[in-house]
């Protein structure tokens, strides 16, 4: 009985405090007696291995003091879509932002590989850190909160009419036009023929654009013209090529992804260059300003930089989404 | 068609969710008449319904904090065992349980019947 005794006293410890003494009387007397049972049937003592048999099948301490629990999960069937798609908001929304700061922060220092690599290595904790104050925020409304009043206080309370419109998985002619005519502009810029490039300038910011007259491009920025002339050769190919055929989004979204990738790999190699302009003949006025034009300069290349990443993404998501819609027409099914 | 080990595990995880309930009713109906757990288990056991003790206990103490059942702790063969029975709202219960078990096989049989 000592076995008995030592099983009883290891499911308690896992029992609610208020029932102990009532919940293990009545499993000591269930154990007891099947002791008793089986003791009959054999006509002798049980023996150590035969009262282990009968405590091991009767199961493990913590499992059968569970049973005992009213509830026994963290987070109910109906609250954990949400908790799922919190976590997944929340991390996505940290993580990016301190990617961004990571980002920023090797850009302008001395070692940015070192400082890219450190920054990356202290950002993963924070996974643990979302993960697990989104959860206890969560538990604790499962557990104190009336779950379906704290869903409807947060407007999650649904209506079919409010429901998102089916997206069409043709690419409007009127958007492949407009990014044709826009990249092949970017393509005759980057190719600087003659008159080409002042008119352009001409259409985007009028009179003004003479005042741009004194700076010319810093001839390190020439080679790293590749990677964005390839982008958009490839952007205005294929929006050739959706133009006819409206319905191969998914070849829009791959070229899309790509294309972006490059404008990000050529602004985080312009990057570090820093005096990216230069003054053409002598202007003491232009020389003063070009710390400032350089600062400008800086700032919109992070800016197009990250912008070009989202959109990286954003069609990432859309290539990954599978092709097929739900076919809602009854008459084919 | 699920293959041996995995078809194995889900046919247990179906089989299990079946007799989930139908043990509950099996239990209430048993306890129209006054038993403690041990007896109660062998009664089932002896109708081909097995029912292990770490899951019997828990549900008595669900049901009878459900107002199902009632309980009483009295001494038999110099032990003190706890005997539960059914109590009146326990019967109404049984009843409107044992109603839509009969209404669920008639259903069950024409949807064999025409399968």
């Amino acid at each position: 009985m000592e076995l008995l005794e030592r099983y009883l006293q290891e499911v308690r410890r896992y029992l609610p405090r208020d029932e102990q003494d009532d919940l293990i009387a009545e499993i000591s007397d269930g154990l007891q007696t099947q002791i008793e049972a089986r003791e009959s049937e054999l006509g002798r003592a049980l023996t150590s291995d035969e009262e282990v048999a009968i405590i091991k099948a009767y199961g493990h301490p913590r499992v059968v003091a569970a049973r005992y629990q009213t509830q026994r999960y963290l987070i109910g069937p109906e609250l954990f879509p949400f908790w799922w798609c919190t976590v997944k908001i929340v991390l996505i929304c940290t993580l990016a932002l301190e990617l961004v700061g990571v980002t920023i922060a090797a850009i302008v220092s001395t070692t940015p590989f070192t400082v890219f690599v450190q920054g990356l290595a202290v950002m993963w904790p924070s996974i643990f850190w979302v993960f697990g104050v989104v959860t206890i925020i969560f538990v604790a409304i499962e557990r104190y909160g009336h779950t379906q009043s704290v869903l409807s206080r947060a407007g999650i309370d649904w209506n079919p009419r409010v429901l998102p419109g089916v997206p069409s998985d043709e690419v409007p002619r009127s958007r492949s036009l407009w990014e044709a005519f826009v990249n092949v502009a970017a393509l005759l810029w980057l190719l600087d023929l003659p008159y080409v490039r002042q008119s352009l300038g001409f259409m985007v910011l009028g009179p003004g654009v003479n005042y741009l007259a004194p700076l010319a491009l810093a001839p390190a920025w020439r080679p790293f013209f590749v990677t964005f002339f390839i982008a958009s050769l490839m952007i205005v190919a294929m929006d050739f090529a959706v133009l006819v055929h409206p319905n191969w989004a998914r070849l829009r979204a791959a070229t899309l992804v790509l294309a972006n990738l490059l404008y990000v790999v050529g602004a985080c190699l312009i990057l570090p260059l820093r005096n990216y302009v230069v003054l053409i003949g002598h202007s003491a006025d232009y020389a003063n300003a070009l710390p400032f034009i350089y600062e400008a300069i800086f700032y919109t290349l992070i800016g197009f930089a990250l912008i070009c990443a989202g959109t990286a993404v954003l069609n990432a998501r859309a290539f990954l989404r599978k092709p097929d819609r739900p076919n809602f027409n009854m008459a084919e099914a | 068609m699920p293959n041996g080990t995995n078809g194995q595990s889900v046919f247990e995880n179906l089989r299990l969710e079946l007799r989930r309930g139908c043990l509950t009713v099996a239990v209430l109906a048993q306890l129209r008449q006054e038993q403690y757990g041990y007896t109660l288990r062998a009664a089932l056991n002896d109708q081909g319904l097995d029912i292990d003790e770490g899951t019997l206990y828990p549900l008595l103490r669900r049901l009878e904090s459900q107002g199902l059942l009632t309980s009483v702790w009295r001494e038999e063969n110099k032990r003190k065992k706890r005997f539960y029975h059914l109590s009146s709202q326990g019967e109404t219960i049984l009843k409107q349980l044992l109603d839509e078990l009969q209404r669920m096989n008639t259903s069950l049989e024409r949807i064999f019947q025409e399968a």
